[in-house]
């Protein structure tokens, strides 16, 4: 490419969001290039594992016959853990069984990613790996391209998107964000540990390619604001604990003896029994929700993925599919941009309004006091664990108490642990929060 | 009992310590760090949070100088040292095709 030539748009960064945006400008024709530090598409992105596929299922349909792609799941499990108990929301159905498979599939990103981007290679879109982004090129107020490291090269662009992650250092350096708020920023560690596929799906109660996914909150992450998971893969698990920066600076925590306690908890070892170490990673997620989102364009530059902060960190812990649903409609904003050859953030912003009118911000809208809720409150994660365990293993106990005299004491002991007033007003919060 | 049955032993596969996981993890390493730390301001502060919170334990006190040593080819990309200690650690990306190369992610 002669120093003339730029391309019509750079993407930075080769994850779901990237990728998405990728293949929908490819095939709309637009001159792409999607620069990637890695020495492959994959080599540096992690998450937990669970990928929600609505949008995939649209750019690449019946993706799950050639994808690397490792079981549907079709059991869901909520659990709060005590010091020696766990309380369990526990849902399985065959229901889940028949394309598309709920949509839900667990997946070892660097394996997935890696497929992903030969589809968008595929598509027509050129992938760069090998090459970081250090800074963006700016005319004035205008992003007009990237400067890239090794080597120092500068790429010229109409618009760049930046899908470079949650480290968002472009947004940064654009004046999109300001700088990171531990209390906003989870850090999560995570290990691939591998087991015989006839152990996991005896194990975790499976036929065939079925998966589960377990969400675990409370005593799995020592009580702090996160929860862990594990997260059945075809011959392996994915475990892992995440919290906020905040709390685990607060408490003095290390991410992966916050993970060690836990998969040494009661309820957790059985899982793990005999499991051997394959990976250890670590990631942050980005959980300011919808009060904290950055501004997300500028005069040349659209924001998607975890460096538009878009996670729902509730109990869904949905990322990677909002990356790519904001992926395509970057690509969708920068179409029409082209098509009016208006690349300022006037012409950029519809990206926010489409956002806006989409699941990805509806869902961040709904539940944006939750995160601020629970930092609020605590106790919830930190102390109803052990008072609701404790009062249930009272009421299981076996003795030659009467039933009733035994029903008394628990909710004697309900009234002065909790009482009917403060439960009653936390249930009415937790409520509000879910709204 | 068939040959390829798993023997539970007492060395378990699974492992604990950071260092012991650390190795399970492919790097290419670069000559040059990506990790800086403002020594001063390191000293300064009273609950140096990056020698504990670190999930590859790069960052560690050396009791003599008192100073910040980084194990920077230990990185695992996160970003946590940076979030939770912004006065004295200053940390980029690795150079594009070096740092941590997950193979499962």
């Amino acid at each position: 490419m002669s120093e003339e030539e730029k391309f019509d748009c750079i993407i930075v960064g080769a994850g779901p969001a990237g990728l998405s945006a990728a293949i929908t400008l490819a095939k709309a024709g637009v001159e792409v290039a999607v620069l990637e530090r890695g020495e492959y598409p994959g080599a540096k992105n992690v998450m937990g594992g669970i990928l929600f596929t609505t949008i995939l299922d649209k750019l690449l349909p019946d993706f799950w016959e050639k994808a690397p792609v490792e079981r549907h799941i079709t059991h869901r499990r909520f659990s709060l853990l005590s010091k020696d108990s766990e309380i369990a929301l526990d849902f399985k159905t065959a229901g889940y069984n028949e394309p598309p498979y709920n949509h839900t599939w667990s997946v070892l990103r660097a394996k997935f990613d890696r497929w992903f981007a030969e589809q968008v290679e595929e598509a027509g879109a050129m992938i760069i790996p090998g090459m970081m982004v250090s800074e963006l090129l700016m005319d004035g107020d205008r992003v007009v391209g990237v400067k890239t490291e090794p080597g120092g090269d500068e790429l010229n662009c109409d618009v760049v998107i930046s899908a470079e992650g949650v480290n968002s250092f472009l947004a940064e350096q654009a004046g999109l964000r300001k700088q990171h708020d531990p209390a906003h920023m989870a850090v999560a560690v995570k290990e691939v540990i591998s087991l015989p596929q006839e152990t996991i799906e005896d194990r975790f109660h499976l036929n065939d390619s079925e998966g589960c996914a377990y969400e675990i909150f409370g005593q799995a992450v020592q009580g702090t604001f996160g929860s862990g998971f594990v997260y059945t893969n075809k011959d392996s698990l994915s475990i892992g604990v995440g919290s906020t920066i905040h709390d685990m600076k607060r408490h003095k925590l290390n991410p992966n003896d916050v993970l060690e306690g836990f998969k040494k908890h009661p309820a957790i070892a059985p899982l793990v029994r005999g499991a051997e170490s394959q990976e250890y990673a670590a990631h942050m997620i980005p959980e300011g929700g919808f009060h904290h989102l950055p501004k997300l364009t500028t005069n040349g530059l659209i924001l998607t993925g975890d460096a538009a902060g878009l996670i729902n960190a509730s109990h869904y812990h949905e990322g990677s599919n909002l990356a790519m649903a904001s992926g395509v409609m970057a690509a969708e904003t920068v179409i029409a941009a082209k098509e009016k050859g208006d690349f300022s953030d006037a012409s950029l912003s519809t990206y926010r309004q489409k956002l806006d009118d989409s699941f990805v911000l509806k869902d961040l809208k709904k539940f944006q006091n939750l995160s601020k809720f629970l930092n609020e409150n605590p106790h919830l994660l930190r102390d109803y664990p052990d008072i609701i365990s404790g009062m249930l293993k009272d009421y299981f106990t076996i003795s030659e108490k009467p039933k009733a005299v035994i029903e008394k004491e628990v909710m004697a002991k309900f009234k002065k642990e909790i009482g009917i007033w403060n439960i009653g007003k936390d249930l009415y919060k937790i409520w509000r929060a879910m709204r | 009992m068939s040959d390829d049955q798993v023997v539970p032993t007492e060395n378990s596969p699974l492992k604990e310590t950071i260092e012991d996981k650390l190795f399970l993890v492919k790097y290419k390493p670069d000559k040059d760090s990506h990790i800086e730390v403002d020594q001063e301001k390191f000293k300064a502060d009273t609950l140096k949070a990056v020698l504990f919170i670190c999930p590859a334990k790069v960052y560690e006190l050396n009791e003599e100088t008192g100073e910040c040593m980084v194990a920077f080819e230990n990185c695992l990309e996160c970003g946590t040292c940076y979030v939770s200690c912004p006065e004295y650690v200053v940390w980029k990306y690795p150079r594009g095709g070096f740092g941590v190369q997950y193979r499962f992610g």
